[in-house]
């Protein structure tokens, strides 16, 4: 280092003001003894460059694994978060809801008895129910995942244990919906998605600690083969059928099937794989006119669904039988006729049902504005309209329809979330409990549009 | 590796922040930090002094985002601490804000004697009049903004405008979302209650294991895991059918005299397990519950029907459900009417009038005259101009319910009176001798087959059924 250097490097020192940090940076920059020291200075930014060890370089090892790890560190707080908000007030001799109960005395079997009994003598007395059909992954899951902390607390109860797990699963939605947020538009809109989902009141009334209810594992458990089906399509796109789409289409499959295991509504997940494949080949068969390029873009989606539905059947069938199957090909007009009074030699209780109701409202425009308050908190009228989740999930929905038109970009992301919004948004109309259903693909969207947002204002290309 | 002033200053807030927090009950701070949308406020003020000033005074941009930190906690825990929450007649909120202000005006007042900017001095008295007025949070925009134009000379308004928008995008959603998560989450409403809790222990704890528990599907999960006991339905199996072999029940039974209620398979009976209890609640004919309920019993000696609170808001299903007919693929609403006291007004007479609003121009008046020592009540619907007496009134006299019965009544139908003369029940004529007024009501007095063997704080109410 030249005197020079070493005269300006200690003018630009100047700069820093706290004495103490100046004299530990001269010290440790070794300019008393006259040790070479990597140093850079912009003039055109006027900003110092300094590579020493010590405080700066504690600092820089922090900022370095924040800016290379931000993702990850932010899923863990959203994570964090979002298990403590559940459940921090909660403080009850028992669970809270109705329906917790039904999950925890299944658990209870699993735990007592080591299995759930084929007669089930509490239920539909006096013959009680045959359990064949119900659904159970989530009861093992339960029960299994207490058993294991049982062994490191020995005293823990299983009622006080589901304060707890509910909670957690809710948590681990954040997960999955980031990398669905991810697979459809970019990272931002990934971590958006996970914190808006994690923090939805609509989802937050439904998985809070002490409530075991089967709604948290239903949204992760159909968080996650949908985050498998479109980490298939995004690698079918990047490398055509290899073995890494293929094992992807195989989790997908089994992910799937878990889901079939969880929850009866689960078909609605298998309609909107095919329903987004048969699209999409439709949708290029119109663009493109000729079915044979057509045909070589899509016959790798369609081999890897059924992979998909190959793997999935194979996880169902042995355990509830092919009607299980039927019953997913019959369900979407089944479940539109669930409130049909008419033809029936008895009365149909779903009619009573508050949350199988139509959304309260005459016009067409009352009904969405239930449905969009239910599911996101905020009800529609005012300027804050233009910011509503719902309208923001139509302004994405505009993008991917202008990106596709001007730079034919995002079409799948538009087929799916087109099938995945308009769906259940139609089921909702019909039924309030769908909104269920509805209030994922809105914040997937809605997240989608504040990270377009922020490409804009940070310059990005609008229509890229 | 590149170290910029923004790093540094990042990394340090937040240590000192995570250390400063560290020190406190970490888990109590929490919710003030995330779930209050006024720290992203915050957050983007302290974003825009880094983005703006080249050497920013990390000693002054600490002491505020400190400061602020305490605004939070003090704010969330003033509750707390009753004393606190006002001082004299005044709130301590607005001493505190004032309080806040004048610091706020302090610190501002040195950077700008300093710099000579008149902007930063009105964003100042603004902060001041705003803070009294409102609230602290324009404080903290004030803030944001007189921090740029403060050490930005020519402010590009195309940014700001940016700015503005994207915070507008941002914020509305979510803060309408963190603000209802976060009360949800501190407020959990529990469906089971105390009285319910207690119910289904001492079921578990006092009848047989096989016992069948009778009620609406309501509670069935309820029943059966906390008092283990069976349930003829519940929330997972609402519309579930029941099926009976032919032979082992009674076919002249009144279970079987209607024939919506049945159909026959072969050898098999089907049967609507929500029309059998819809019924079991509805029905005015004792004799009809009882056969209805002797299907679902079991090899039991002992079987129970819980009448509960709920229940009486629900009758308009119950109702519907067991006049439902299949040919019309419809059924009949009824309804109880609950009512609060609106007043209590002198009459003329010297009597005195309860009145019980309905709406406009009304009301269900019980009007009290004392005769002779002697307390009379009357019961009035009150439609306008026009008074009408109602048939029956129940009321409790020294403990006691007392049913009395009004001749050449105009409107048809049971009022409940509770004992405080505060609320009361209108019971339609339909349903004033359905099973359910009469166990949950009259805690099932006259009833041949059903015996109350308690009550839990007037919300649960058990019976036993007696069998022949």
């Amino acid at each position: 280092m030249t005197k020079e250097k070493i005269k300006k490097l200690k003018q630009l020192l100047g700069f820093i003001e706290d004495k103490k940090l100046k004299e530990r940076v001269e010290k440790e920059a070794g300019l008393e003894e006259g040790i070479e020291i990597k140093e850079k200075y912009n003039p055109e930014k006027d900003e110092v460059e300094i590579d020493i060890t010590g405080l700066h370089n504690f600092f820089a090892k922090i900022s370095n694994i924040v800016q290379r790890h931000w993702v990850k560190l932010a899923l863990l707080l959203i994570v964090f978060l979002a298990f403590y908000i559940r459940i921090f007030a909660f403080n009850y001799p028992y669970l809270i809801n109705i329906d917790s109960y039904y999950f925890y005395r299944y658990m209870n079997f699993i735990v007592e008895d080591g299995k759930i009994p084929d007669i089930d003598p509490y239920m539909l007395a006096p013959e009680g129910l045959n359990t064949r059909s119900v659904p159970k992954f989530y009861m093992y899951l339960g029960a299994y995942s207490y058993l294991f902390f049982k062994h490191f607390l020995p005293n823990l109860e299983l009622w006080r244990y589901l304060i707890y797990f509910p909670a957690a699963i809710a948590a681990l939605c954040a997960i999955p919906v980031y990398f669905i947020g991810k697979y459809l538009f970019d990272r931002k809109a990934g971590v958006i998605a996970a914190f808006f989902l994690i923090f939805n009141p609509f989802n937050m009334t439904r998985t809070l600690g002490g409530d075991p209810d089967s709604d948290g594992i239903v949204l992760l458990m159909t968080l996650v083969p949908v985050a498998l089906f479109l980490a298939t399509q995004k690698s079918i796109e990047r490398d055509g059928l290899k073995k890494q789409p293929l094992l992807l289409s195989v989790a997908t499959g089994i992910a799937l099937a878990l889901f079939a295991h969880t929850w009866g509504g689960s078909w609605y997940v298998v309609w909107l794989f095919a329903g987004f494949v048969v699209l999409k080949l439709i949708a290029e068969l119109v663009i493109f006119g000729n079915f044979k390029k057509t045909w070589k873009q899509n016959k790798n989606n369609l081999v890897s669904l059924f992979v998909i539905f190959l793997i999935f059947s194979l996880l169902v069938v042995p355990f509830f039988g092919i009607s299980k199957i039927v019953g997913i090909i019959e369900s979407p007009f089944g479940a539109l006729r669930m409130k049909s009074e008419a033809a029936r030699r008895f009365p149909n209780v779903w009619v009573s049902i508050a949350e199988m109701m139509s959304p309260e409202g005459k016009t067409f425009y009352d009904k969405i504005n239930t449905i969009a308050t239910r599911a996101t908190g905020m009800p529609l009228g005012g300027i804050s309209t233009i910011v509503h989740p719902f309208f923001l999930a139509v302004y994405s929905m505009l993008y991917f329809v202008i990106s596709y038109t001007k730079r034919k970009k995002h079409l799948d992301s538009l087929i799916f979330m087109f099938l995945w919004f308009i769906g259940p948004l139609y089921a909702s109309i019909v039924a309030v409990r769908f909104v269920i259903l509805l209030s994922t693909p809105l914040i997937v969207l809605s997240s989608i549009a504040l990270a377009k947002l922020f490409d804009i204002i940070m310059g990005k290309d609008i229509l890229d | 590796m590149k170290i910029t002033d923004e790093w540094v200053a990042s990394v340090l807030i937040w240590l000192i922040s995570v250390i400063y927090l560290a020190g406190f009950r970490i888990f109590h701070i929490f919710p003030v930090l995330f779930f209050d949308y006024r720290i992203f406020i915050l957050i983007i003020a302290l974003g825009i002094y880094l983005f703006y000033k080249k050497n920013p005074h990390w000693d002054k941009a600490m002491f505020v985002f400190i400061l602020f930190y305490f605004v939070r906690v003090i704010r969330f825990y003033v509750p707390q601490f009753p004393l606190l929450v006002t001082i004299g007649a005044i709130q301590f909120r607005w001493l505190f804000l004032i309080f806040y202000s004048i610091a706020l005006f302090f610190l501002f007042s040195w950077v700008e004697i300093k710099n000579k900017n008149i902007f930063a001095g009105l964003v100042v008295f603004f902060s001041l009049l705003l803070s009294v007025l409102l609230d602290y949070k324009l404080v903290i925009v004030l803030l944001a903004l007189g921090g740029y134009f403060h050490y930005k000379k020519k402010p590009q308004w195309d940014k700001i405008l940016v700015v503005f928008v994207l915070f507008f995008f941002i914020y509305i959603p979510t803060a309408a979302s963190f603000n209802q998560s976060y009360y949800i989450a501190s407020h959990p409403q529990p469906i089971l209650t105390p009285s319910w809790w207690a119910a289904l222990n001492w079921i578990k704890n006092n009848t047989e294991p096989c016992a069948v528990i009778a009620t609406y599907w309501d509670p069935g999960h309820f029943i059966t895991a906390i008092a283990r006991r069976p349930v003829v339905y519940d929330g997972g199996t609402q519309n579930a059918l029941a099926q009976f072999n032919k032979s082992s029940v009674d076919l002249d039974s009144k279970a079987f005299q209607d024939p919506t209620m049945f159909t026959i398979e072969g050898n098999k009976i089907i049967r609507s397990r929500m029309k059998d209890m819809a019924t079991m609640l509805f029905t005015d004919d004792e004799e009809l519950a009882y056969d209805i309920l002797k299907l679902y019993r079991g090899n039991c000696k002992e079987m129970y029907v819980l009448a509960s609170w709920d229940l009486i808001g629900k009758s308009q299903w119950w109702s519907y459900f067991a006049t439902w007919e299949p040919n019309k693929a419809t059924g009949k609403k009824y309804y109880y009417i609950p009512l609060r006291l609106s007043m209590k007004k002198e009459g003329e007479d010297g009597s005195v009038n309860y009145v019980f609003s309905l709406g406009q121009n009304q009301a269900i008046v019980i009007n009290e005259k004392n005769l002779s020592g002697q307390v009379i009540l009357t019961p009035i619907l009150k439609q306008g101009p026009t008074f009408s007496k109602i048939s029956k009134l129940l009321y409790f006299e020294n403990g006691k319910a007392v049913l009395q019965k009004y001749k050449n009544a105009e409107v048809e139908g049971t009022i409940w009176l509770d004992p405080s003369k505060q609320s009361l029940f209108f019971i339609p004529k339909e349903l004033e001798n359905s099973m359910f007024t009469r166990l949950f009501f009259f805690h099932g007095q006259g009833l041949e087959h059903f015996k109350f063997v308690d009550n839990w704080g007037g919300e649960v109410k058990l019976f036993r059924v007696k069998f022949d």
